[in-house]
């Protein structure tokens, strides 16, 4: 019997700024209909993490991504995301001076050219999932509410269908109510069979709505399991809350 | 004072204004994709003037043959310069403007090596395909040249705002400027966008040189003077906005003639910057305020 690869492996995975390492040795994985937390305390090295792994490296990075088996290691940004990994970076990152639908359709650019029926379908998931964006599909992305802007770019990074999403700090600087329907949405992709990395500074909420959870300390995984197990695992918030004197803003 | 002559300023301006307006959307369609300042585009053109005055006065080609050298040869120089020069700037993180040195350098090179091939010879006027009478529109009288140089800025413009409007690679250009790292997560190589840019510039460089030859002389100093005017236009403009920089340009270009007209030609180069410096004083992010500008 042979066991399915995951839809993300990591593995030994290290990775810095120039010549100084900043993430050491990292192994996780999220399968296929899974949503997995990873947290940690202010500059632990989650962003880098995730950037890294998408391709975005700024220093000597070591050790395998692979995706459904196949390495993707080495690869740049724009070949990852065409293997079916996409990153929604910290900060809802978007194409500010375009319209909400030039966004989405910028979302699905590799499959421009004869596959017109993947950005109209594309198009017509995101504004399912988020029907606040189809009310605003003509207006300037930069105008939008934190919010809109949130959604936006995970409905972007969602047009091209990609199998795994990695995103970073998606509830950050939101409203409550706002961040409900982020998940909500989160949740469905998980339950329409895509993987979830998330990065998630509200501990509480990213051990409820996560499979496993990873906890990054120091650019290395310290603790990892099931999250339901490491609710009650005080070495948890230990680690996240960190002691004051070690406490900085990024 | 006569004010026919005044007219005639305006439109002599108008025409001089489209060879600076060709130099500033050449700036800002690369600078859109890659918020680099190709300080050589003024050398590029003075490249295509020259190429076509090679071909038409001393090989005596056809001039579709001038034409098709020219539109090869210009892009290609700008393709080398994204390569060498800019792509190295590009790659490293974090704001750097070694771009600003690297491409002046470009362009002081460019001048070097047509000054050693082309030699040290006076100015001269390059053959036109047009008749040389005057058109009269009215009680204005202009040349068929003038009229060609201001009808290629008009057709470059509106070719270069659809391409940005309406095609994916134009829209993949546009979001390589907002945000250069999330257009390569979402699989636009942000190395082919500027690339691209740059072969755009290029193109308009090697047109504008084209249509501008028989109204400049051919002389290899020239580049420099527009890569200095064209920069002056945006800021005029404001940075990033095409239309922007073609009012700026055209505005530049009249008050040069109109101060020609009242004062001494010597000194032409001080109505473009007393313009710019009126603009500044009233709108600081120049006449059209774009979200590059904002984000500035
Ligand atoms: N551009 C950069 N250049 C150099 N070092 C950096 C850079 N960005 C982050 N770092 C450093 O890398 C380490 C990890 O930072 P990273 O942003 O990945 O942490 P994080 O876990 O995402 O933190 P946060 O919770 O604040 O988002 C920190 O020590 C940080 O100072
Ligand atoms: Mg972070």
């Amino acid at each position: 019997m042979t066991t399915e690869p995951p839809a993300l492996a990591v593995t030994d995975f290290s990775t810095g700024y120039g010549p100084m390492e900043v993430v050491h040795g990292v192994s996780l994985e999220v399968g296929t209909g899974e949503l997995v937390a990873l947290v940690g305390r202010n500059g632990a090295g989650k962003s880098t993490l995730l950037a890294a792994v998408a391709g975005v490296r700024r220093g000597p990075t070591s050790g395998r991504v692979a995706l459904d088996g196949e390495d993707v290691s080495g690869l740049r940004p724009a070949a990852v995301f065409v293997r079916g990994l996409a990153l929604v970076p910290e900060g809802h990152r978007l194409f500010t001076s375009m319209s909400v639908e030039e966004n989405l359709r910028l979302g699905a650019f590799p499959w421009r050219r004869g596959d017109r029926r993947r950005v109209d379908d594309g198009l017509s998931r995101a504004y399912d999932l988020f029907p606040d964006l189809s009310r605003a599909a003509r207006r300037a992305a930069g105008d939008l509410s934190g919010g809109q802007q949130q959604m936006l770019a995970v409905a972007q990074a969602l047009m091209a269908s990609p199998n795994v999403l990695l995103l970073d700090e998606p509830s950050s600087g939101l409203a409550p109510a706002v961040v409900d329907r982020i998940y909500e949405a989160m949740f469905r992709l998980r339950d329409t069979g895509h993987a979830l990395l998330v990065v998630e500074q509200d501990l509480e909420r990213a051990l409820r709505s996560s499979v496993r959870t990873y906890v990054m300390d120091r650019g290395a995984i310290a603790v990892a399991g099931p999250s339901t197990a490491l609710l009650d695992d005080e070495r948890v918030p230990a680690i996240v809350r960190g002691t004051a004197a070690f406490d900085h803003d990024q | 004072m006569d004010w026919r002559l005044l007219v005639n300023a305006i439109v002599t301006g108008l025409a001089i204004g489209a060879v600076y307006g060709l130099i500033a959307v050449g700036y800002t369609v690369v600078f859109n994709a890659t918020r680099v300042f190709n300080l050589a585009q003024g050398d590029l053109v003075m490249v295509g003037v020259l190429l076509t005055f090679w071909a038409l006065n001393v090989e005596h080609w056809p001039q579709a043959v001038a034409v098709a050298v020219v539109v090869v040869a210009v892009p290609t120089l700008a393709f080398v310069e994204e390569r060498l020069v800019v792509r190295p700037f590009l790659r490293r993180p974090g704001d750097n403007i070694g771009w600003f040195i690297s491409t002046l350098a470009f362009g002081l090179v460019l001048e070097t090596v047509v000054t050693l091939l082309y030699g040290n010879r006076p100015p001269v006027a390059v053959a036109s395909p047009l008749p040389k009478s005057a058109v009269h529109l009215g009680p204005i009288a202009t040349t068929p040249q003038l009229l060609l140089a201001l009808a290629t800025l008009v057709i470059s413009t509106v070719l270069v705002e659809a391409f940005y409007r309406r095609t994916w690679l134009g829209q993949a250009m546009r979001a390589t400027a907002d945000d250069r790292e999330v257009a390569a997560l979402r699989g636009i190589e942000p190395g082919r966008m500027s690339m691209l840019a740059f072969a755009i510039g290029g193109l308009l460089a090697a047109v504008g040189g084209y249509a501008v030859a028989p109204i400049v002389y051919a002389d290899v100093s020239i580049g420099l003077t527009y890569s200095i005017k064209g920069f002056i236009a945006l800021a005029v403009g404001g940075f990033g906005s095409i239309r922007g920089a073609i009012v700026g340009a055209l505005a530049i270009g009249v008050a040069e003639q109109v101060f020609d007209v009242y004062a001494d030609p010597r000194y032409e180069i001080l109505a473009g910057l007393g313009l710019l410096m009126v603009i500044l004083a009233v709108r600081p992010t120049g006449l059209f305020r774009t979200a590059v500008a904002r984000e500035i």
